[in-house]
């Protein structure tokens, strides 16, 4: 056995795979050859622990009768019921994510499948399937593999654990899906960084209402309210700065796409054209100085002045910006501290521990 | 509008192309490949310098609501001539886009996409059936009323399901070129009318422009997308400050400092002048003597040669026959001086105006194009104002009295083939020049009609959200 990086594996893997183009409305068209091939069949199961629900999902015991993994998926399963009953009713979460990972060793005969660290590994839990793998997706962490084993993507594939009242539900979600938007969300760091931060916010803020509910420690709670009102007047302000620093980002991009061919329309343009040309790209924040130009000169300069001006206000509302999630950090960390008082799971929950 | 044809833009455009069109058909010198090339680039300017106008209309259309207000307020009218009017510009889109089809040029295959024109042949037949829809409404029946009818609901939502069908259908995320930018901003303002229409909540109209078509307005005014219409005008301002460098450096364009007025191209000359000589008298001086033969004759006499001889058999040679025997007799020569003649010179100029780009439609486009012309051929005596001086000229001496042999001659001459030449060279490049320009002044009419309509979406979005 040799031990692998897992998630800088299995992102590597799904990235030399290629990782299908986002199409304009922003979802994922996977391969069809890796939707139709040895996919496992969706399913869902209903019983009193995780493990009984995922037997009595027909096809998916079926499933893994196949490929030979009954009794290691079951036994493994059966392991978790516990801290997987212990996270639904301990996280506030709505859901906890499995994950049967699957390596495949190409023999001389039929390849012959393993469970990856020989378990079901449980990922966490969080708001969805999705965004639990993807926060957990962010950190490292070392899983034995078998020597000539490969991950079997194709085989892999995550179980969403949640209760209704009593009732354990298990659904089954081919890794595919969760692992290509993870790799597309990871090869996006604009993307990670908008996703992660109101998943996260989501999931402490459900933790957050969980404890405010729960807990009988008076001083907890009055901690709490006392926190969520900073909060709120934090949000409140830096949804302000967000709101004027886009503005003023737009006026930068905009001031800055006319400023840089303002040399090519007095080539090329009449003067007026080139001044409704500018007021035009430019729209309401053209002032009378860009509006009235009677030479090129007159409209670089105005242009030019518009321009400096955005610069600077959007500079000053960065700095602004900066101080604002400053507090909201503090103010997260305060929770943190919190939740850990008031004995919140925080290590199992990876969109809250980061 | 009528459909743009070469002859219809050729004479639309009052001398601006005119005068390069008669140079290329009369061209003695013009090249079979630059002749094509520039035929080529005429129709780039033709096609995009009116795409641009009709960008400019759609800018300015984006700029107010596309009737949004008029179905907010619930003026029939309002809407009805809101409509009629991208009506209007919608039906010379789609002619523009048919001329667009036909560039020959590479750098404009990305206007030629076949999903832009069917996106807005499908976007011009739902304004169409919108108007058709207003205007069958029944004069009796209030604004208000008619709008939420279920005839109208029914109707308009099958002139909506058309238009989104085909904006998903059409695989519209490649399609961020200008001439589907000027497509794309009108679509974003008739979708959101007809959600406005189907009374569609106002969180999924802000969703619907939101998500569809922000990012597609983005991607369009991004110069980092190489095929946006960004990347167009960036790419056409890029080549165009290439081509100038290029014209600044060639020999005309030092000359014209490339600006407007106008330089010698050639100045070329015949002195016509028969250098001095000898010329025979019919007087002769004759001396006598025996010759024993004709060679001992010839050998002692010198040219000129004797006008005649005659030989006598046993006497030797006596010469000449007439005269006394012994006797030579030669013409008198006397000297000619020098004639001069006309000194004839020919020169033409080359002259370089910017015009500003007039439609066929007579409107002026705000677009300035260059126009090379030649000068008529001016012709003179040297020293007169008719004609460049000596040392700006290639002369030569020439013994030609006739005034059109000399006009030939110097219509032959290397200089003025020569000069002909690099004109021909310099008129390609200007009008590339030309071709750049328009590119760069449509790709930003384009960006200007997305931009306006991206302000214009904004606010509505912003009007949703309050």
């Amino acid at each position: 056995m040799k031990m692998m990086t897992l998630t800088q594996t299995t992102v590597a893997f799904v990235l030399l795979l290629g990782v299908p183009p986002a199409s304009a409305q922003g979802t994922l068209a996977l391969p069809t050859s890796k939707l139709t091939q040895n996919r496992a069949p969706e399913a869902i199961g209903r019983a009193t622990t995780a493990s009984a629900a995922a037997k009595s999902a027909g096809k998916l015991a079926e499933w893994w009768n196949d490929l030979g993994l009954s009794v290691a998926v079951n036994r493994s399963l059966h392991e978790q019921d516990q801290n997987v009953a212990s996270l639904l009713s301990s996280s506030g979460q709505p859901g906890v994510l499995l994950y049967a990972q699957i390596e495949r060793v190409n023999g001389p005969g039929a390849p012959v499948y393993y469970l990856v660290g020989d378990r079901v590994e449980l990922v966490g839990s969080g708001t969805t399937a999705e965004e639990v793998y993807f926060a957990s997706a962010q950190r490292d962490r070392l899983v034995p593999a078998r020597t000539d084993a490969e991950f079997d993507l194709d085989h892999s594939y995550f179980m969403w654990v949640t209760r209704s009242g009593k009732t354990i539900q298990v659904k089954n979600i081919p890794a595919m899906f969760v692992v290509y938007p993870t790799a597309q969300k990871l090869s996006d760091a604009k993307l990670k960084e908008s996703v992660n931060a109101a998943s996260d916010a989501q999931a402490l803020s459900r933790a957050v209402d969980y404890m405010e509910l729960t807990t009988r420690d008076a001083s907890i709670k009055k901690r709490i309210a006392e926190l969520k009102a900073q909060q709120s007047e934090t949000n409140r302000q830096v949804d302000k700065i967000e709101s004027d620093l886009q503005q003023e980002m737009e006026r930068v991009r905009k001031a800055q796409a006319v400023s840089n061919r303002l040399a090519t329309m007095a080539m090329v343009l009449t003067v007026a054209n080139q001044v409704a040309t500018a007021s035009g790209y430019l729209g309401s924040d053209a002032g009378p100085s860009i509006n009235d130009a009677r030479t090129p000169e007159e409209l670089k300069a105005s242009v030019g002045k518009m321009l400096s001006t955005a610069v600077q206000r959007r500079d000053a509302l960065e700095v602004k910006y900066r101080a604002a999630a400053d507090q909201q950090s503090g103010q997260r960390t305060q929770y943190l501290q919190i939740l850990t008082t008031g004995k919140y799971p925080t290590d199992s929950v990876p969109q809250i521990r980061k | 509008m009528t459909a743009l044809t070469r002859r219809s833009f050729v004479n639309g455009s009052a001398s601006l192309l005119l005068g390069r069109s008669a140079i290329l058909r009369t061209g003695a010198s013009a090249l079979a490949l630059t002749t094509a090339s520039r035929e080529a680039n005429a129709w780039v300017m033709a096609a995009l310098a009116i795409g641009s106008m009709v960008a400019g209309l759609i800018a300015n259309n984006n700029r107010s609501d596309g009737g949004a207000m008029a179905l907010l307020t619930a003026n029939y009218e309002l809407l009805k001539v809101a409509l009629r009017k991208l009506d209007h510009i919608e039906s010379q889109v789609v002619e523009i886009l048919e001329d667009i089809k036909k560039l020959p040029d590479e750098i404009d295959r990305r206007l030629k996409q076949e999903n832009t024109r069917r996106l807005e042949i499908e976007l011009n037949a739902v304004i169409v059936g919108y108007i058709e829809k207003l205007n069958q409404k029944d004069p009796q029946q209030s604004f208000a009323d008619w709008r939420v009818s279920k005839q109208t609901m029914d109707d308009v939502r099958g002139l909506l399901g058309r238009l989104q069908k085909s904006r998903q259908e059409l695989k519209t995320e490649g399609m961020i070129d200008p001439a589907t930018a000027i497509v794309v901003s009108p679509l974003a303002i008739v979708e959101h009318s007809l959600l406005n229409i189907l009374q569609y909540r106002p969180a999924e109209i802000a969703a619907t422009l939101n998500q569809v078509y922000m990012p597609w307005f983005d991607a369009i005014l991004d110069p980092k997308n190489s095929m946006s219409a960004a990347d167009y005008a960036d790419g056409a301002a890029s080549r165009l400050a290439g081509l100038m460098k290029r014209a600044a450096e060639h020999p005309l364009g030092k000359a014209l400092s490339m600006r407007p007025g106008s330089t010698l191209l050639v100045g070329v000359g015949v002195n016509d002048i028969t250098p001095a000589h000898k010329e025979e008298t019919n007087q002769s001086v004759c001396t006598g003597r025996n010759y024993s033969s004709l060679e001992e004759l010839e050998q002692e006499t010198e040219l000129p040669r004797p006008v005649s001889f005659r030989a006598t058999p046993g006497s030797g040679v006596r010469y000449p026959a007439a005269q006394e025997a012994n006797e030579v007799c030669r013409p008198i020569m006397r000297d000619v001086g020098a004639r001069i003649g006309p000194r004839d010179r020919l020169a033409q100029d080359a002259i370089l105006t910017e015009k500003e780009f007039v439609a066929p439609s007579g409107k002026a486009s705000g677009l300035m194009l260059l126009d090379l012309m030649l000068s008529p051929e001016r012709r003179g005596l040297a020293g007169t104002s008719d004609v460049p001086e000596d040392k700006q000229s290639t002369v030569v001496n020439a013994d030609l009295r006739d005034p059109g042999a000399r006009a030939a001659f110097m219509h032959k001459s290397k200089a003025w083939t020569d000069a002909h030449k690099s004109y021909e060279e310099f008129a390609v490049l200007i009008d590339a020049i030309n071709a750049e320009r328009t590119r760069f002044a449509f790709g930003m009419a384009a960006m200007v009609a997305v931009e306006t309509a991206k302000h214009n979406i904004n606010q509505i979005i912003r009007n949703y959200g309050r």
